[in-house]
């Protein structure tokens, strides 16, 4: 396996700034001035629009405020003195039941009553004074609610004794300065309804005064955002640039965004590429590996073949030599067959002179018998003188016998060996058939060892084309496993650039998102 | 009027002044504060010609009054930190209450 290219990145791409600095000085000088400008015009509005607005709340606010005061002081200073009447009412009231009652509880409680309602009258004229201090008919309401408290104090103590002409009396003395106090409420009521109704006409005068004060202000406002509006609609005109721009910006970055993903998605379908090839290189090695010991395999199995070929054509070659060498002989063995035939037919030829020669042996024989018949006839005519010519013609008809014998022998044996020469003629030729039809076997395995010597001469030569093409298809295999392990260094290194592609795709899309989320803040 | 020159005297004059002043003080005016809608004691004895002194120290307005026979007055409302005294100078039992307050009630016995 190569090495992978030393983690060299092969791509100078540069990373993305999340704060790209801005291209020429004069031109940051004038963007950073408008930005300026507009900073400063928009904070001049939102100051105006702010100062306007404030001023116009805090006098709205201010005027309410006082009427608001004035209003629920005014109705404080009413109300307190409807309840001081009211009050006044009570307590004669209550001074009232408590004479007319008899039951010393009902009197008591109508008594704590009438202190209690003259206790919230107290508090009532105080109220008052607090808000009129400089009344002089609350001064004399004060003074006359004093007044009266020690009689109210008899008108009880009577009561409770039952005393209820004195009661009655001191509820008569205390009626005046009671009748008073209300008579001054009711005053101070009217006096504080009129001075409602000033006070009403006085906030609407004000209130105008202020609607035209604030029309004014409106209208300055308005000349002054007239002419703020005239200056940043020319400043605005160059803001289309910049929305344009920021289009721009947005569509690229989205782009940026899309092409990051779409980087990513690339990414990872080559590793996966990757991963698959390296998967095929590693299968491809291993292959070229088990191709090459199949090649030695083969190339020693050729060698083999090879071996047994030249051991093939040799013994063939051999072969073909012995059957040469068969078919000499077997032309030897025929020709010594011929001469065989040749001297059995010699033989036949001598048996026939011997068969004459038994023929004239037995004609010899038939007249040394018939001699020997003769000799002893003559013999026994003879005599005694005759007796040892009988004896040399019985000897003579004996030796014919004999010769006859023999001669029968002989004809037999000839016979015998006629029959064995003809035997043998017949072998002979039988086998001088045979070996004319080995030597012709003979001739033609010699052809098919010449054939077979040819063809394992030929088979050879193309084992040995075979065996180049072989080395040289293995050397074209070595040259494939050099090429897949240049292209396993090539994988290391592109693994290496798909993982700076990676990261490039990563960063993309980070700046991509920072800026996306930059202008989405700008344009909301 | 020699003896007045007398450093001495002078002093113990003064002392004896001070000291029946704050007799006097302390044995004409009893203080007795209303807080948290209630009277400070619920009982009280004073000798007759003794003043009571009642102090408001809730942050809303008291009507002390009293309907018994040994004394029956009534303070009118004094709202938070005002006082009002009242002075008893016939012997028997007081029942205090409040006009505003209804549960504010003590006692005060008056004694020769």
């Amino acid at each position: 396996m190569g090495t992978a290219g030393g983690g060299a990145r092969a791509l100078n791409v540069p990373v993305v700034d999340a704060q790209p600095k801005l291209a020429g000085r004069p031109r940051s000088m004038g963007v950073s001035r408008w930005k300026r400008d507009m900073r400063l015009f928009a904070l001049l509005m939102i100051a105006m629009v702010v100062a306007v607005a404030a001023t116009s709340s805090a006098l709205m606010w201010r005027l309410l405020r006082e009427q608001a005061v004035a209003a629920s002081e005014g109705q404080s200073r009413i109300d307190a003195a409807a309840t001081t009447r009211q009050l006044i009412l009570e307590v004669d009231r209550l001074l009232l039941k408590s004479v007319a009652l008899s039951e010393p509880d009902a009197v008591r409680a109508a008594a704590v009553a009438s202190i209690a309602a003259a206790s919230r009258m107290e508090d009532a004229v105080s109220a008052l004074k607090l808000m009129l201090p400089d009344s002089k008919d609350v001064e004399r309401m004060a003074q006359l609610v004093e007044q009266v408290k020690p009689s109210r104090m008899r008108v009880i103590v009577h009561a409770r004794k039952g005393d209820d002409e004195q009661a009655i009396a001191t509820i008569a003395s205390i009626s005046e300065p009671l009748r008073s106090i209300d008579q001054l409420s009711v005053t101070v009521q009217q006096v504080q309804v009129e001075q409602r109704r000033l006070d009403a006409e006085a906030w609407e005068r004000h209130v105008r005064r202020q609607i035209q004060l604030l029309l004014v202000g409106s209208i300055v406002g308005l000349a002054v955002a007239w002419h703020f509006y005239r200056r940043l609609m020319r400043q605005l005109a160059r803001t289309g640039e910049l929305e344009a721009l920021l289009l721009d910006v947005s569509v690229a970055a989205r782009r940026m965004d899309g092409d990051g993903a779409m980087l990513d998605d690339l990414n990872h379908d080559m590793r996966d590429c990757q991963a698959r090839l390296a998967g095929i290189i590693n299968d491809l090695q291993s292959a070229f590996q088990a191709m090459d010991a199949e090649r030695r395999q083969a190339v020693d199995a050729l060698g083999t073949i090879e071996n047994a070929c030249k051991q093939s054509m040799q013994t063939s070659m051999e072969q073909a030599g012995h059957a040469c060498a068969v078919v000499e002989q077997i032309r030897g063995a025929a020709q010594q067959m011929h001469a065989l035939r040749e001297t059995s037919t010699h033989l036949s030829r001598n048996r026939e002179q011997i068969v004459g020669f038994t023929e004239t042996i037995t004609r010899i024989s038939s007249m040394t018998r018939l001699l020997s018949m003769n000799a002893a006839v003559e013999a026994a005519r003879a005599g005694e003188a005759g007796k040892g010519f009988a004896v040399v013609a019985q000897s003579i008809r004996e030796l014919s016998d004999q010769t006859q014998a023999a001669v029968l022998e002989i004809s037999r044996a000839s016979e015998e060996i006629t029959l064995q020469v003809a035997a043998t003629e017949k072998t002979v030729v039988h086998t001088q058939g045979l070996m004319v039809d080995c030597s012709q076997r003979m001739a033609i395995l010699e052809n098919s060892a010449q054939q077979n010597h040819q063809l394992v001469d030929a088979l050879a030569l193309e084992l040995a084309r075979f065996s180049a093409i072989f080395n040289t298809q293995a050397k074209r295999v070595q040259a494939m496993d050099v090429d897949v392990a240049r292209l396993d260094e090539s994988l290391q290194s592109g693994q290496a650039q798909v993982q700076l592609l990676s990261e490039t795709a990563a960063s993309l899309t980070g700046a991509s998102s920072r800026m996306l989320a930059r202008l989405a803040a700008v344009t909301q | 009027m020699d003896s007045l020159r007398n450093p001495k005297v002078v002093a113990s004059l003064g002392a004896l002044c001070a000291l029946l002043g704050f007799a006097a003080y302390a044995a004409t005016e009893h203080v007795v504060t209303q807080k948290a809608k209630a009277f400070s004691v619920k009982r009280l004895v004073v000798k007759v010609g003794e003043a009571v002194k009642f102090l408001n120290e809730d942050s809303f307005a008291h009507n002390v009054f009293s309907l018994s026979d040994a004394k029956s007055f009534d303070l009118g409302s004094y709202g938070p930190g005002a006082s009002r005294s009242v002075t008893f100078d016939k012997a028997g039992t007081v029942e205090v209450e409040c006009a505003v307050h209804p549960d504010m009630r003590m006692v005060i016995e008056v004694v020769k």
